[in-house]
Order: structure tokens, then C-alpha cells, then sequence
């Protein structure tokens, strides 16, 4: 089982697949405006665990032509390919910390809380109408 | 497995979920699994193979059974009593939520009373935007209790609020077994044997287990003596391993009088609804973990059509790409192109809300060996057969549609609505039931197999009825009551000779 490699022209195609299914907005990158696409595609491509073969297979089934139009008609058509490659695109694009940035996304996820974040909550009075409908649990050694 | 490996950190993360991190083990290709064939089975078990086993991929929700649970049959005409209750229970879930560090609030109204020593997590702006919007229907919930402790605890670190929880805690902040449990085993003298696979528990000329046969990763066949054999390989392993145990004494698998090794599997269904909002939640944040639970559909009302009922839990949804993925429903044109950013924009601004449905013991619903799929050491593996009854389909389907009104009561702007979550959850249970009549139950109100004085088994096997929580906290209640009974009675306990 071989680790599947890209080359230039499947990171071409696969670009051109990431071009129609993510355009670029006016609050968002394009593709071609990130700094690293190609290296973030092969990084996706590991993540997966496709084998050579696999990705080969499925980059095959990508048509000739891609377009709106030929996309549409391919995921109706072949999901089952659609949908990985589909994956991989996306997936690699919201690898990119334009993106992340873009969407206000934290790329530093470590979120410690504050001793007094519960409490503070608690203090609101969220929990009373909960708290005062008092115990509710049935007790089945009071059936009878 | 190390948490440096865990996936939840590495900026593939979601991209590692689809094979090396899945959850299905028969798309992991790691040698540590063995593989399912689930062909007949409308649900795919989650599990693990590692030190610490499933719970490395556990969200912690540590929830105990309620006390309707172990009466289901006397108080709902359906399924079995346990030989126990929820007070025998009692004393040794308190212990353990001491030990493993378990965070929540005391006072839950749906509960008899409880409490914890570690505090709750905060619940976020997700968790407060529902919890009103639950005040506001009249309907149950309170503040997640979690095996993640809100403070440094032992070898735990506190909750980073990563929110990759079910993934394994990349900051060592979840009490998964490998963390909570075997550093102190360790301690205490016990031997841990890494790459082991039993694959036969055996048996004297008298009937006792005298110890298991089990192969190393070179292939290495090794003995194991033991005066008792405690099992706790889940809900399908234990079977599995028993009916490998089958011999010329006991040619139906080991501990099988009765018949129903493998038998009355329960899987716990689940579905969910992921609600996008249009305020910034922070839903990055977790722990994921549980924000909140509903106990509000726990129990039975049959004006809903069914018996029994569901637990809901309100987790964050710190993966962006897995909100592309769960409107997979829309037509190409909402979902791509420019709509695309439609859904990538509400990263942040999403709220998953998740029903665990009681299922009810059937004997239909099995564990069996599969006369042709082997594991990677050639030994038979599981074939589970699972069908959802029409009570659980129903229950399904109500609980779906009350979780799409929480999701309206609170705001959200579009909600995606999966009937059936076919690969969650890992809850294995019911597959070596415990009772007092060695007619209908695999093992007695202490775990010990009536047929074997010195087999025990504490895993969710032994369970009679599932309730509808996740039942890592019952499984390991317990699992301590067996521990201490087998030292209580190690004096007479009928070993082999």
C-alpha cells in the first residue's frame, strides 16, 4: 500500500475543483490568493490515508472540463467520488489561517476558564426556573 | 496511544477524522482493532483498541442511570428489572466521580440528590443562548457533568476547552482510562501487557477458569494463569471472547447456559440537529463534553407513542468542514459555490443538539462469530446483527422534532436534521446481562458468570437495560462494586485447583 503523492497536475485539477466549489468572496480568499494551496492539499491528501491507487482512482473520475455545470452534473452522477474529493478540497481550504482568520476562527484553541466563568452564569438566575420546579425523578419504591 | 498522536489539535483535524481517526474501526487499518462485519446492523459500534480502550474516543459525558432505569419492567411493562437499584449503585458512583475528577453541579431536580467536589464547566454563550430558550418552552435541562476535570486533577490537567473531546484530549484533560485508571493500577502493582490479544478465557476439568491463551504483536502464543479472570472487552468483545471460550464442557461459549451470550446487544441510537445561529457563540469552545443535558423526554409518557425515552445533550461544533458535510442534504447549488460560504461563515455559530435513545433489550439483536471474517491474528470476529425496533424508531423521530423546537425556541436560522446517527455512539451494552436466575441472565448481581464462580465480567455486558445515559459512569460504578466484592470474597472464592 503506497501513501498517495501529488503531482502538479492532479494539484492543478484539484485547484480547479476548490476554484468552483469555494470561490473566493468579497470577506473571503479565493485559492489562489492563499499562500500555501498546493502544500495544504498534499498535507489533506496524508490526513486522509488515501492510498496511491485510491487517490488516482478518484481523481480519474473528475471530468475533463471543470466547471459549474460539469460539478453539478459529476455529484449528481458520482457522488461517491464527489464527495471525498469534495472533502479534500474544502478541507485543505479551511486549513488556511486566511480562512480561519477570514471567518474570526481562533487558529490558538487553548481556552482555559476562568474560575468565576460558571459562577457568573449561575448568578444570572438561569437555573431557577429549572430549580423550581423542584424534584422530578420518579422513585419506583413509591409505586403502589 | 500518546495524546501528542491524537488528532484534534493538528490543523487536519478534521481531514484525519475521515479514516486514520475514524470511528468505525473496520476504516482505521490500525492492527490494534479488529474488525466488525455490521452488514446486518443499522448502527456502526464505536470502539477502540488502546490502553484505556473506547474511552479515548468518549465525550465524558458522566451521567448516572436514574432510578426508573433499574425497574423498567415493573414500572413500564417492558424489558427486565435489574437484581439491583439505583441505591445499591449510589455509594460507588459518589467514589468514583471522586477518583476520575468528575465536574458538575449538585441539585439536579431530575436526580435524587447528588453532588460533586470538582465545579461545573461554564456552559458559553451557546450553552446560556439554549438554556433560555429552553426556560422558555418549560422544559428540563442543567449543566453537563463531565469526566474533564474544571482543575488540575492527578495526571489530568484542566479542560482547555479545545472542544475535540470525543477525538482524544490532545491536552491530556479528559479522564480516558489510559489517564484516569492504569497509572494507579500501575502503582498498586498491576502488570500492564501492551499488543495483547486474548483469545480464549480457559477452563479446568471442574469448570473454573485457570487462565486465558493470548498472542503478542510477533504472533507469540502466551498462558496466562489466574486463580479469576475479570473481562471487560465491551459489550461486543466479552461476547465475542466467551464464544471463542467454547469448549467440550461448554460447547455453547463459556459462562452460556442460559443462551443469551451475545444476545439482547443495545446500541443507544442516536441522532441529532446542528443549529446555525447568527450570533458569534464561540462554538470552538468546548468541551465536547456536554454544554448541557435534557432529561425533559427521559421518561415514559405514552401519548408519545412508545415507551422509555432519550437524553439530549447540547455540544459545541468547533469543526467547520463538519458543518459542509452535515448539509450534505441541500442541492449542489446551496451547498457550493457561493452558498458554500453561506455555511463556512456560521463557523462559530453552530450548536449541536444530540438525542441518546433507549433502545430495549431484544434477543434478535445480537453478537456473533463470523464464520469467515478473522482479525489480523486469524481469529474469528464479531458479527452484530442490530435492528432498530419500531418503539426505538419512534422515540427517534419525537426526540428529533423536540430538538429542532430547541434549536427554534433559541434562534437558529437554518437546521440541518440527521434521523439517524449511524456511526455513534460506543455505548456496547446488554450482551451478558446481569440477574439472579441463571435461567435468563449471563451473570449475577456481582458481575460473577453462574457458570464460572471465578469469571467476572465489568463491562457494559452486564447490563440489563441501557436508560438512555451514557453509561461509562454505570459500567464503571459497577465494575468497583465487582472489584471489591471479588476482594471481599477472595477468602471463598471457588478458584481452580
Amino acid at each position: 500500500m503506497t501513501e498517495a503523492k501529488l503531482n502538479a497536475h492532479e494539484i492543478g485539477r484539484l485547484s480547479d475543483l476548490a476554484r468552483v466549489l469555494i470561490p473566493g468572496t468579497e470577506k473571503m480568499p479565493p485559492v489562489d490568493d492563499l499562500d500555501n494551496f498546493a502544500e495544504l492539499l498534499v498535507s489533506g491528501v496524508k490526513a486522509i490515508g488515501l492510498t496511491d491507487a485510491e487517490l488516482r482512482a478518484l481523481l480519474e473520475t473528475l471530468p475533463p472540463d471543470i466547471s459549474w455545470e460539469s460539478m453539478r452534473a459529476f455529484s449528481a452522477a458520482r457522488p461517491v467520488s464527489f464527495e471525498p474529493l469534495a472533502q479534500l478540497v474544502t478541507g485543505a481550504y479551511l486549513m488556511a489561517p486566511q480562512v480561519l482568520n477570514g471567518l474570526g476562527f481562533p487558529t490558538e484553541r487553548r481556552f482555559p476558564a476562568g474560575p468565576e466563568e460558571f459562577a457568573d452564569e449561575y448568578e444570572t438566575g438561569i437555573l431557577d426556573p429549572v430549580v423550581n420546579r423542584g424534584a422530578h425523578f420518579r422513585d419506583p419504591r413509591l409505586k403502589g | 496511544v500518546s495524546p501528542t498522536e491524537f488528532p484534534g489539535n493538528k490543523r487536519e483535524f478534521e481531514l484525519l477524522l475521515t479514516r486514520k481517526w475514524s470511528t468505525n474501526p473496520n476504516f482505521r487499518g490500525r492492527s490494534a482493532d479488529y474488525p466488525l462485519n455490521v452488514e446486518d446492523a443499522e448502527v456502526m459500534p464505536v470502539m477502540f483498541g488502546a490502553v484505556g480502550g473506547s474511552t479515548i474516543l468518549f465525550g465524558a459525558h458522566w451521567m448516572r442511570l436514574l432510578p426508573s432505569d433499574f425497574r423498567v419492567r415493573t414500572l413500564d411493562g417492558v424489558a427486565d428489572d435489574w437484581p439491583i437499584d439505583y441505591w445499591e449503585l449510589e455509594p460507588y458512583y459518589n467514589r468514583i466521580d471522586r477518583f476520575i475528577g468528575v465536574s458538575g453541579l449538585g441539585g439536579d431536580p431530575a436526580y435524587p440528590p447528588q453532588d460533586f467536589e470538582m465545579p461545573p464547566h461554564p456552559m458559553g454563550k451557546g450553552g446560556m443562548l439554549s438554556a433560555r430558550a429552553l426556560n422558555k418552552l418549560g422544559w428540563h435541562w442543567w449543566p453537563g457533568t463531565q469526566a474533564i476535570p474544571t482543575a488540575n486533577h492527578k495526571r489530568m490537567t484542566q479542560c482547555q476547552r479545545w472542544g475535540v473531546c470525543e477525538t482524544g484530549c490532545p491536552a491530556g484533560a479528559k479522564a480516558s482510562f489510559d489517564l484516569a485508571y492504569w497509572p494507579h493500577a500501575i502503582a498498586l502493582g498491576a502488570h500492564l501487557v501492551t499488543g495483547a490479544r486474548v483469545r480464549k478465557v480457559t477452563t479446568d476439568a471442574s469448570g473454573r477458569a485457570n487462565g486465558v491463551l493470548w498472542i503478542d504483536r510477533q504472533g507469540k502464543e502466551h498462558r496466562q494463569k489466574g486463580q479469576a479472570v475479570v473481562m471487560a472487552a465491551n459489550g461486543i468483545g466479552t461476547p465475542r471472547l466467551l464464544l471463542l471460550s467454547a469448549s467440550s464442557q461448554f460447547p455453547d461459549g463459556l459462562a452460556n447456559s442460559s443462551g443469551l451470550v451475545g444476545k439482547n446487544l443495545m446500541l443507544h441510537p442516536n441522532n441529532e440537529t446542528i443549529g446555525l445561529y447568527d450570533e458569534q457563540l464561540e462554538s470552538w469552545k468546548g468541551p465536547a463534553g456536554q454544554l448541557m443535558y435534557s432529561l425533559q423526554f427521559y421518561e415514559t409518557d405514552l401519548a408519545r407513542g412508545f415507551v422509555r425515552g432519550s437524553k439530549m445533550n447540547l455540544m459545541p461544533v468547533p469543526g467547520i468542514l463538519r458543518l459542509v458535510q452535515n448539509f450534505a442534504a441541500l442541492g449542489f447549488e446551496q451547498r457550493w459555490g457561493p452558498a458554500a460560504h453561506d455555511i463556512i461563515e456560521h463557523a462559530g455559530r453552530a450548536l449541536s443538539w444530540a438525542a441518546n435513545i433507549e433502545d430495549l433489550p431484544e434477543e434478535s439483536n445480537c453478537v456473533t462469530l463470523d464464520p469467515e471474517l478473522k482479525d489480523g491474528d486469524g481469529i474469528p470476529a464479531p458479527r452484530v446483527k442490530y435492528r432498530m425496533s419500531e418503539n426505538t424508531r419512534n422515540n427517534l423521530a419525537y426526540a428529533l422534532a423536540r430538538m429542532v423546537e430547541m434549536h427554534d425556541a433559541a434562534g437558529a436560522r437554518h437546521i440541518a436534521q440527521t434521523f439517524l446517527w449511524r456511526e455513534q455512539p460506543g455505548h456496547l451494552l446488554g450482551t451478558a446481562r446481569m440477574g439472579n436466575d441463571p435461567r435468563t441472565s449471563v451473570v449475577d448481581r456481582f458481575g460473577r458468570a453462574h457458570d464460572v464462580p471465578n469469571l467476572f465480567i465489568v463491562d457494559g455486558s452486564v447490563m440489563v437495560t441501557g436508560g438512555a445515559v451514557n453509561p461509562t459512569a454505570s459500567i464503571t460504578a459497577l465494575a468497583l462494586r465487582t472489584a471489591e466484592h471479588i476482594a471481599d470474597s477472595a477468602r471463598d472464592l471457588r478458584t481452580s485447583r
